[in-house]
């Protein structure tokens, strides 16, 4: 057995660090010892947020688990180890003709962390977040040993992982269905919109029928309308297999940005004008490039200023969204801050625990750190209160325990039923102290 | 072909029973724990379609002959055999305890030794086989660390030697690699350096060496110069190498 390393950990966007530990088992017999100390699981790091490791906490890396258990390419199921990249799952599958239905839109993810983090992907409304598609899986935690979960078995425990932040223990295998992948292209039709109003009414209504749907706006340009792009994407069926994904350049959590951030107001206008036209016309992508959109430009994370970005992404509910983005044009405004992103898409699916997912629109800015965009965050935090929204815990690397208690109903459930399973909470990481659990 | 990988649930051995079940081989897994051996058969005849098996055996006291009738039955026989297991010890500096010394010894150079040497008839009726030792660079020149290891590495390539010296012209191909780092749980948690590969790098080469010459190679093959120079290194200058 191999002495752990000692490690700055960083999320993405520098938004959260410490100093931890660091190990990156291959065998079972890991899991037989009863750790010392606080441990937490670790899938690719790719999180938003500290979410994977902590100060003086030892980081469990899963990502030499990455095997294929089972498959059954008759009912579309398949049973992985939770280290297997997307990236890696999307190349055994796609030739047989089968997709993950959820994907989150970068392929170094872990199946892991899109469990742990109950993710989402191109339609959260018709395929719900990633819990939807699992039915079953293995944990091991060092007080319970291996346990198997499913509808059927410690159904309470299985509610509890999915987007339980790896606060439950290590997930060893997981069993998802999978949709069928059609085998023509993924053609995506841009729709002009001049502001976030008018792109929320379209997400309304063509809710269902798209394989994506998503909206993209442009909030440098004066007045903050928001104009940009509803983008409506189709997977065609055609007999052709699709392609597997090319080669990704890895995302360094620990590569600081550039010095100087492009991401002012004036870079953002000039980044959205070449986005916009970019994106103008109808696309035809395979469905690897459709699945991992980022997977082209990792680029895109290093051009904020030294101090990294954060995010901030709410769920607001469908008769609070103009409300909420008169605030938000209010506030940016206030602030002087200018988002580098801002990305709409319809949700559904039903609250649960800590999970982010439900009716309602979701709404994610990024934005380069700094004391204004911190200013803008904590408004934020009060906007998402007042209007019942909630806020994904996952992706933002400052949310204050206050604001998880007063938007999350599941807290306490989460934080009871946690504790019940596992007294002595020997897995922490720097958010679940950060959001007090 | 049908061959038995010694070390296959993790590492380089797993990473060239890959190799081998994508080139359309049978394979026979061979190491500690089947929790760790059966995700790999069931992955690789998942993904490549191959007949991939698997067998418990401790290096440290392998019962051989049950080893061998094992393969023999589930296999009807071999035509290859990989020995990649290998035990590293953080404490191989000088002062260790017994029993960690005498398992170094165990699992780099008796039980390799004492499986070969079970399997040597199979391989020698064969007719067109092989056999395919892993080394280390840590046994070009004897130094304060992996001392042990480095000294039962060395005499597991002694025996290799001899061994292709023993099977010439048989029909079996000797082949022995002493491998540079790799990026495996032997290594240890710290951030790979430069020097260090994938395994999955090496594993292929070693496939694609299959047919080529017999003896004695470095792999990744920079290594030749890097042992060269180490073992040309005057000895006021080499002393001064210690950590
Ligand atoms: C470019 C990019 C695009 C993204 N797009 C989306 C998106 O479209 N939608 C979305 O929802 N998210 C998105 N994300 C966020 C990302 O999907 C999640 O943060 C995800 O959890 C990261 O997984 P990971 O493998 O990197 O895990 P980590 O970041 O290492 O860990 C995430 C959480 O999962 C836990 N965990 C990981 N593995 C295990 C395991 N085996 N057992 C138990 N717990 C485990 C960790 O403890 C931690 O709490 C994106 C991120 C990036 C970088
Ligand atoms: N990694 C490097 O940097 C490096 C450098 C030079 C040379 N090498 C050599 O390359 C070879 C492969 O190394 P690696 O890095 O791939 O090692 P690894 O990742 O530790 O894998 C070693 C494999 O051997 C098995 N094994 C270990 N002890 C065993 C025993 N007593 N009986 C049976 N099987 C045993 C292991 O499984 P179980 O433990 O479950 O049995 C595992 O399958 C070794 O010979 C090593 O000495 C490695």
């Amino acid at each position: 057995m191999t002495v752990p390393a000692r490690r700055l950990f960083h999320c993405l966007g520098f938004g959260e660090s410490a100093l931890g530990w660091r190990e990156s088992p291959d065998r079972y017999r890991f899991f037989d010892r009863m750790p010392q100390g606080a441990c937490i699981p670790m899938g690719a790091g790719l999180s938003l947020a500290g979410a994977s490791f902590g100060e003086g906490v030892r980081s469990v890396e899963m990502r030499r688990f990455d095997r294929i258990l089972d498959f059954d390419p008759v009912q579309g199921a398949i049973t992985v180890e939770a280290g297997i990249t997307l990236g890696r799952l999307f190349e055994f599958l796609a030739p047989r003709g089968w997709l993950v239905a959820v994907q989150p839109g970068y392929p170094d993810i872990t199946v892991g962390g899109c469990v742990a983090g109950n993710v989402h992907g191109k339609n959260p409304l018709a395929h719900g977040c990633f819990g939807r598609w699992v039915t079953a899986l293995e944990l091991a935690h060092p007080a319970h040993g291996r346990l198997r979960l499913s509808a059927d078995e410690r159904p309470d425990l299985l509610e509890l992982t999915i987007g339980g932040f790896g606060l439950t223990g290590w997930i060893l295998s997981v069993t998802l269905r999978l949709l069928p992948l059609p085998g023509g292209p993924v053609v995506t039709e841009p729709v002009k919109v001049d502001s976030l109003e008018q792109a929320a009414e379209i997400l309304a209504v063509r809710k269902d029928g798209a394989d994506l749907l998503y909206s993209w706006h442009d909030l440098a340009m004066p007045g903050r309308s928001g104009a940009g792009l509803v983008f409506v994407g189709r997977h065609l069926d055609e007999p052709k297999v699709a392609a597997i994904p090319g080669r990704c350049r890895a995302l360094d959590q620990d590569r600081r940005a550039l010095p100087v951030g492009v991401m002012n107001r004036a870079g953002i206008a000039v980044l959205n004008r070449m986005q916009a036209w970019r994106w103008r016309g109808t696309k035809s992508q395979d469905a690897a490039a459709a699945t991992f959109p980022f997977a082209a430009n990792p680029e895109y994370f290093y051009l904020y200023g030294r101090n990294g970005f954060i995010e901030h992404q709410t769920l607001i509910p469908w008769d609070m969204a103009e409300a909420y983005i008169a605030r938000l044009r209010h506030l940016l405004d206030r602030h002087s801050v200018t988002p580098g992103l801002c990305v709409m898409k319809p949700f559904g699916g039903a609250p649960c625990l800590l999970r982010f997912e439900g009716d309602g629109l979701s709404l994610a800015i990024e934005v380069a750190r700094g004391r204004a965009a911190l200013a803008l965050f904590a408004d934020l935090d009060a906007l998402d209160v007042e209007l019942g929204c909630r806020a994904n815990i996952l992706k933002d690397a400052r949310l204050p325990a206050a604001a998880v208690a007063a938007q999350y109903s599941g807290l306490e459930t989460f934080r009871s039923r946690l504790l019940a399973f596992d007294p002595d909470r020997l897995m922490q990481s720097s958010l679940s102290r950060r959001i007090g659990l | 072909m049908k061959a038995v990988v010694i070390g296959a649930s993790a590492g380089l051995g797993r990473a060239l029973a890959g190799c081998l079940a994508e080139a359309g081989h049978e394979v026979m897994l061979v190491a500690r724990d089947g929790r760790d051996l059966d995700p790999v058969a069931r992955d690789l005849s998942i993904r490549f379609d191959a007949r991939v098996q698997w067998l418990e055996a401790d290096l440290a006291a392998p019962d051989v002959a049950e080893l061998r009738t094992g393969v023999l039955e589930r296999m009807g026989g071999l035509d290859a055999l990989f020995m990649v297991a290998g035990l590293g010890d953080d404490a191989d500096a000088g002062i260790m305890e017994d029993v960690a010394l005498r398992r170094l010894i165990d699992v780099n150079l008796t039980g390799p030794a004492s499986i070969i040497n079970a399997f040597l008839p199979d391989l020698m009726r064969n007719g067109q086989s092989h056999l395919v030792g892993v080394g280390s660079v840590a046994a070009v020149r004897g130094r304060s660390r992996n001392m042990v290891y480095g000294s039962a590495k060395r005499g597991l390539e002694f025996y290799f030697e001899a061994l292709r010296h023993r099977l010439d012209g048989g029909g079996c191909r000797v082949q022995f690699y002493r491998a540079g780092f790799m990026d495996t749980t032997m290594l240890g948690n710290e951030r790979p350096g430069p020097l260090v590969v994938r395994p999955e790098a090496v594993a292929r080469a070693m496939v694609a060496r299959l047919g080529g010459p017999s003896g004695m190679a470095y792999l990744p093959r920079r290594w030749l110069l890097a042992a060269l120079i180490l073992r040309l290194l005057p000895w006021p200058l080499f002393r001064r190498m210690r950590r």
